[in-house]
């Protein structure tokens, strides 16, 4: 878990972050990177996920420490809120240099 | 000779990194343009420019501020009745809030810089161009805010409220007057934000967290 918080466990080859290197988690970090911050319902139009989907990929990145997630009841309904950890800024962007060069 | 081959190289990945940046803004804007389609801003933009020709036409400018004031919270309750549930909700990043305080902050200093220049006297051959010409004045700031607005942002339909309010004071020379010109654009303006709501609304149902 520390390790993962780190963003090294999630290093696959060539060095490039795993975590953030799944299709549909790296278009809710490139979505994040955008804003300051965002609920499940516009993440949900972005990304055209499931709940279900979307959920499990938020989660995953919010145990690696790049995604801060508040829970909220608005009119007794759940409300989500989501942005980017200052890690999770910091390992995309490393990610789209690392990309980048790779892809080069 | 190794000096030019290095400066080439430096030239070639800085265009690169360039590229990729404005990539990205491309990204941010489509992004914030689809945010935009609500129709919300017209709607207090219409707000704003109406209550200024119905302060003109009945002479109540002391109420302006007020009204503006009680008008900020049109587009937070138009958005959290209408957009969230739809669309979901978004904080724009600090940057671009500081941008759209840079373009009030603009309109702001030309007003004042306008009113400092009117307590300069007539004698100025500069305040006396400007009075004569005032009407070109006030035409040129609002269409100018809009129009900067519009160029910033990428809504290409603040172009048409930018040219349609400047020609709206400019005609009231011939046509109307300041204040129902004014009042008149800024119902037109306000009309075409409640059309967009309404078609916003009709596209995109409301969505509940968790219910596919």
């Amino acid at each position: 878990m520390a390790a993962r918080e780190s963003g090294t466990a999630g290093k696959g080859t060539h060095g490039i972050d795993r975590l953030i290197h799944a299709p549909a988690r790296l278009v809710i970090m490139k979505t994040l990177y955008l804003l300051d911050e965002g609920d499940m319902v516009f993440l949900k139009t972005e990304t055209g996920l499931t709940w279900g989907n979307l959920s499990a990929q938020v989660s995953k990145l919010q145990e690696g420490g790049y995604l801060e997630v508040v829970k909220d009841f608005v009119e007794n309904k759940p409300h989500t809120i989501i942005r980017l950890t200052e890690a999770g800024r910091a390992a995309f962007e490393a990610y789209r240099r690392m990309m980048t060069d790779f892809l080069e | 000779m190794l000096d030019n081959i290095y400066k080439e190289l430096y030239n070639i990945k800085y265009k690169e990194i360039k590229m990729k940046d404005k990539e990205l803004k491309d990204l941010e804007r489509k992004l914030l343009l689809r945010y935009f389609e609500d129709g919300v801003v017209d709607i207090y933009i219409g707000y704003v420019v109406a209550i200024f020709g119905l302060s003109i036409l009945f002479d109540m400018a002391y109420l302006v501020g007020a009204f503006v004031a009680v008008g900020i919270f049109i587009p937070k309750i138009l958005k959290s009745r209408y957009t969230y549930p739809r669309r979901g909700y978004i904080k724009i990043r600090e940057a671009q809030r500081s941008g759209f305080a840079a373009v009030l902050l603009g309109v702001f200093m030309a007003g004042t810089f306008i009113f400092l220049l009117f307590g300069m006297g007539t004698s100025n051959p500069m305040v006396a161009f400007l009075r004569a010409n005032m009407v070109y004045v006030i035409a040129v700031i609002w269409g100018g805010a809009l129009s900067v607005v519009a160029a910033w942002r990428g809504i290409k339909r603040f172009y048409g409220y930018a040219a349609a309010l400047a020609f709206a004071i400019i005609a009231s020379q011939w046509i109307g007057s300041m204040g129902l010109n004014l009042l008149g654009s800024g119902v037109l303006i306000m009309a075409s934000g409640l059309i967009m709501l309404w078609m916003f609304t009709r596209k995109y149902p409301i969505l509940r967290e968790g219910i596919d």
